[in-house]
């Protein structure tokens, strides 16, 4: 009897299992759950996109909101002197595309690399290979990715990438800087309000990848002290616009 | 690594006794428990949330054989492979092959309570691999070739001088002088960096696995349970069978739980959710292979009085919240799950013979239940398991049919048995019960010096007044004072005629 | 109303005290209380420690003695507890012991259980003049979920300050039965904790509603000569807690 039958027999003898519809559970005090939920009502875009840059920024990132290519620009030029970023990378997500940005990093004179997703970025490919020739660890050629999203939550400051064509997660995790450009629309009360048909954890339609990232890397493993930045970016933005 | 469970005691003992590992753990724990009220004390739902998580993991293991093969399917028709491993040996060996067979050299690993279970990294290494832990915590352990000592901040018993020392040992790098916690981290951080590049497996653990659609659930703060199943091109992931939950949308419920449950956050810094393998010219490891583990769950799961230690989603709230844990630390538990939680399965696990002073390393005081996101009744099963541990006992000396390997804790366990059968005795007579405790408070009596008694040195009592005096029992027992002073009155209540007894 | 007193063992051997206490409240709160010659013990420290066949045996012994009582009374969150949720554990489902134990256990009230949520009362004239912190024993807190009925008294006794332990009134004070004795250094660190917090608020008097509970810190206090004294929240009710001596060095 191979492993899987010996296990599965074996959970099957036991009088704790209870063979039944899977339509028969019921999920317990749906309405008290409605009801004293904290969240946002899904109305108040206003009061949404107050709550997304209050909750991010009590986890260490950056908020910041603008409302036309104009601010969208002057926030980005002043975020990339603020943290002296000297080169930068992109997906070409919609509103990296829509708000200008290559056009406004070219006017910066700044290094620019273009992401594409896929198992591995060309954007760095050259990097890699030199850095293997020389025995030491690779540095990715970019200080600042941009990106969009597929989705972020109030309550909670997240957003949320999904991995799909022409969107990787490497691009923008072993980088030292993140910002994500965040149309007002595509901020959802809570949690559970990206799990719907269309959303960003839509289960009929989930990518290999899809992350939720809520601000930026972090750990408190030595002495329950905060340090932000440890693999993944410590610098996280998230720019708000509409 | 060996369990050294059965010396709770001593390890206790020793950790008592370290002030260091005291001021670490009151810091430590300090600061979870704060950060989780305030994360909780956030959402007015918090408790519904906890009957709803309570709810669905109990759902996952009425159909757990169902959902394992539900799951199987969603895996398989999305590309990834789904081994089976009834034991520890049997998972390390699955993972062991799969490495040798695609030419896998190095293997980066994020945190997994699963693996430290199966000692996978020694299997690993005996394999002729070089193995990484990338979870900065566990990443510490690994080099001083230490073990966790708390299921979501591994390292709590170190200082920063003593990580300072082991990087110094072991990879050659100073920290410099000003650079402090933010320098060590820089340093793991540089040193990790290119064996996530240079990797050819990263293997991960799972927070839940997704019956209805195979999809796996990692929640991290630091980035690397990210890089480890992005840049390797083979994923592999350990989940015990009892990770299973039901639906996708059992997430929307589990997410609001855990983070808050752990840390004291809304949601960690990185949630990741791994269904299959991506497609052609996609990012992502071209080969999934997902082990679920058995390893004791299944024999836990026999058991209806305790299967609902199954339920749990590895939080670490019961082990800060306990007043046990927050004076002894993890490493006193004796293996890698520590605190109320790992009181009630690693007795199960590694036998209650292996654990026995574990279910009694409590007071059960129920402030682990308190904080449980999915109501695991601890208090309820350490008072099953102390009754395995007893019956386990006799059952052990039937077997042998004479005094056990270790005759003294044996001798201590007779006299213990006896005591009670005596007390059972004089408690189901109360001619002989109010014989026997008149005597023993006049010989307690005897013992006192202005009302209270500061030593009796007898075997278990003294104990009581190695820490504690003990007042003076009373010269007359109540029920005698009860009975002298209201007289006829007394031993009324048996059989008072109908017509008094009140109807309410 | 006819009252059954528990008394329990403990009081019944170590502090009668208490149990006059708490016949008196429930006297003057209009109550005719008779006291069972039949009852002993409800059988936890054998629970407690895995003797379950010897705390079957005594739990009966205690159904005998309770088994025409409409109200059981009794001044202990742990014995309490004991009857009301873990003799559901002992007896075997379905059988009759089982359902009279049942029965019972909707029948049995910790005193201040009983004073507040039957009996409506919290004001039962008392008064103490001191500082009084209030631990909070975790079977009464924990397994029988009360939170109010022990404030609600203490709230209405005269010229008494209740002083907070911040951070430490629902903690664990240590004792936990037996565990005070097979695991009597980590039973010792927890008491640590909990006389720091009752020296630090200034207290005159720790008071619960746990005679397990106030042996332990109690007999902690004593030994390290601490100001303040360990009492029963029925003491403390029924007037019978003499006032404070004033602390030294204040």
């Amino acid at each position: 009897m191979s492993s899987r039958d010996e296990i599965l027999e074996l959970l099957r003898r036991s009088a704790v299992w209870s063979p039944k519809h899977a339509d028969t559970f019921q999920m317990p005090h749906l309405e008290d759950a409605a009801r004293l939920s904290p969240a946002v009502p899904r109305q108040d875009h206003h009061a949404l996109a107050e709550r997304f840059l209050m909750r991010l920024q009590s986890v260490k990132g950056e908020a910041y909101r603008a409302y036309d290519t104009k601010s969208v620009h002057e926030t980005v030029k002043a975020l990339i002197a603020s943290w002296n970023v000297k080169s930068v990378a992109y997906y070409l997500d919609s509103p990296v595309l829509d708000f200008a940005l290559p056009k406004l990093l070219e006017e910066l004179k700044l290094p620019t690399f273009v992401l594409k997703g896929g198992p591995d970025e060309d954007a760095w490919r050259a990097e890699l290979a030199q850095a293997a020739l020389e025995q030491r660890t690779p540095k990715v050629p970019w200080d600042l990715a941009i990106c969009g999203c597929a989705g972020a939550i109030a309550e909670t400051g997240t957003i949320a990438h999904r991995i799909t064509q022409g969107r990787g997660r490497g691009g923008w995790l072993l980088c030292a800087a993140q910002l994500v450009v965040v149309n007002v629309e595509q901020i959802v009360p809570d949690l559970e309000d990206l799990f719907v048909p269309g959303g960003a954890l839509d289960k009929e339609d989930m990518p290999r990848a899809v992350t939720l990232v809520t601000g930026p890397s972090r750990t408190a493993d030595i002495e329950q002290t905060l340090t932000v930045g440890v693999h993944g970016p410590g610098k996280f933005a998230g720019l708000v616009v509409g | 690594m060996h369990p050294t469970s059965q010396s709770f005691k001593d390890n206790a003992h020793s950790a008592l006794t370290n002030d260091t590992l005291q001021r670490a753990l009151r810091k430590a724990t300090g600061r979870f428990v704060n950060e989780r009220a305030h994360a909780v004390g956030e959402r007015p739902d918090f408790q519904v949330l906890r009957e709803q998580g309570r709810a669905i993991k109990a759902d996952a293991l009425e159909r757990l054989p169902e959902l394992l093969e539900q799951f199987e399917e969603q895996v398989v028709a999305r590309g990834g492979q789904v081994h089976w491993a009834r034991t520890a040996s049997e998972a390390n060996a699955i993972v062991l092959r799969i490495a040798k067979a695609e030419g896998v050299t190095r293997v980066v690993k994020s945190k997994s309570m699963a693996t430290e279970e199966t000692n996978l990294n020694e299997a690993l290494e005996g394999g002729g691999l070089e193995v990484v832990e990338t979870d900065l915590g566990e990443y510490i352990l690994q080099l001083d070739h230490d073990y966790p000592s708390h299921i979501i901040a591994p390292a709590v018993h170190k200082t920063k001088e003593q990580v300072a020392d082991i990087f110094e040992r072991e990879l050659h790098e100073k920290n410099p002088p000003d650079a402090g916690i933010p320098g060590l981290n820089a340093i793991a951080r540089r040193a990790l960096r290119s064996k996530f590049l240079s990797s050819q497996m990263g293997i991960t653990g799972a927070n839940f696995a997704v019956a209805e659609t195979g999809t796996l659930v990692v929640v991290e703060n630091e980035g690397n349970a990210a890089l480890t199943s992005t840049v390797p091109r083979i994923h592999v992931a350990m989940v015990g069978i009892e990770k299973i939950v039901p639906r996708f949308d059992d997430l929307r419920v589990m997410l609001k739980l855990l983070a808050r449950s752990a840390t004291g956050q809304r949601l960690t810094s990185y949630t990741n959710f791994l269904t299959g393998v991506a497609k052609e010219g996609l990012e992502g490891p071209r080969q999934l292979h997902i082990v679920l583990l058995d390893n004791g769950r299944t024999k836990i799961y026999d058991d209806p009085k305790l299967a609902g230690s199954l339920r749990c989603i590895r939080c670490g709230a019961c082990l800060n919240a306990c007043p046990v844990y927050q004076k002894t630390g993890g490493h006193a538990y004796g293996w890698v799950y520590s605190g109320p939680i790992g009181a009630v399965i690693t007795p199960q696990y590694l036998g209650v013979n292996n654990a026995q002073p574990l279910p009694f390393a409590s007071s059960l005081c129920g402030a682990c239940y308190e904080v449980c996101p999915v109501k695991i009744e601890i208090p309820h099963m350490l008072l099953e398991l102390r009754q395995k541990v007893i019956d386990g006992e006799i059952a052990k000396q039937a077997q042998d049919g004479e005094h056990a390997a270790k005759p003294r804790k044996s001798l201590d366990r007779i006299m213990e048995g006896l005591s009670f059968k005596m007390f059972s005795m004089a408690a189901t007579r109360p001619w002989l019960w109010r014989l026997g405790t008149n005597i023993a408070r006049v010989l307690l009596r005897s013992k006192a010096s202005g009302g209270q008694i500061s030593s009796l040195p007898y075997p278990v009592v003294r104990n009581w007044t190695q820490v504690r005096d003990l007042p003076a029992p009373a010269r007359e027992s109540f029920m005698s004072q009860w009975r002298s002073q209201r007289g006829a009155n007394a031993a009324v209540a048996e059989q008072a005629p109908p017509a008094e007894r009140k109807v309410e | 109303m006819r009252v059954h007193l528990f008394v329990t063992c403990l009081v019944d051997q170590m502090r009668p005290e208490t149990g006059w206490a708490a016949v008196e409240l429930l006297e003057k709160a209009g109550c005719e209380v008779v006291v069972p010659a039949a009852q002993t013990c409800c059988g936890q420290p054998a629970f407690n420690s895995g003797y379950r066949a010897e705390a079957l045996e005594v739990a009966r012994q205690w159904l005998r003695a309770f088994k025409d009582a409409e109200y059981i009374v009794c001044p202990s969150g742990s014995c309490t507890s004991m009857v009301k949720v873990f003799y559901e554990e002992i007896f075997d489902k379905g059988g009759e012991e089982a359902a009279l134990a049942h029965k019972l256990a909707g029948r049995t009230w910790e005193l201040t259980q009983f004073l507040v949520h039957k009996l409506g009362r919290t004001d039962v004239g008392a008064s103490y003049p001191g500082k009084v912190a209030y631990h909070a024993s975790c079977h009464l807190l924990r397994e029988l979920n009360e939170r109010e009925s022990p404030k609600a008294l203490l709230g209405k006794v005269r010229d008494m300050e209740l002083v907070p332990l911040p951070g430490n009134e629902t903690v664990c004070c240590g004792f936990g039965g037996t565990f005070a004795v097979k695991m009597p250094e980590i039973s010792e660190a927890m008491m640590d904790e909990k006389l720091k917090a009752i020296e630090a608020a200034g207290a005159d008097c720790v008071v619960a509603c746990d005679g397990g509970c106030l042996l332990h810190i109690g007999g902690g206090l004593t030994r390290r000569g601490a100001h303040a004294r360990a009492v029963h929240i029925a003491e403390l009710l029924a007037g019978r807690v003499p006032p404070p001596q004033p602390q030294a060095g204040h």
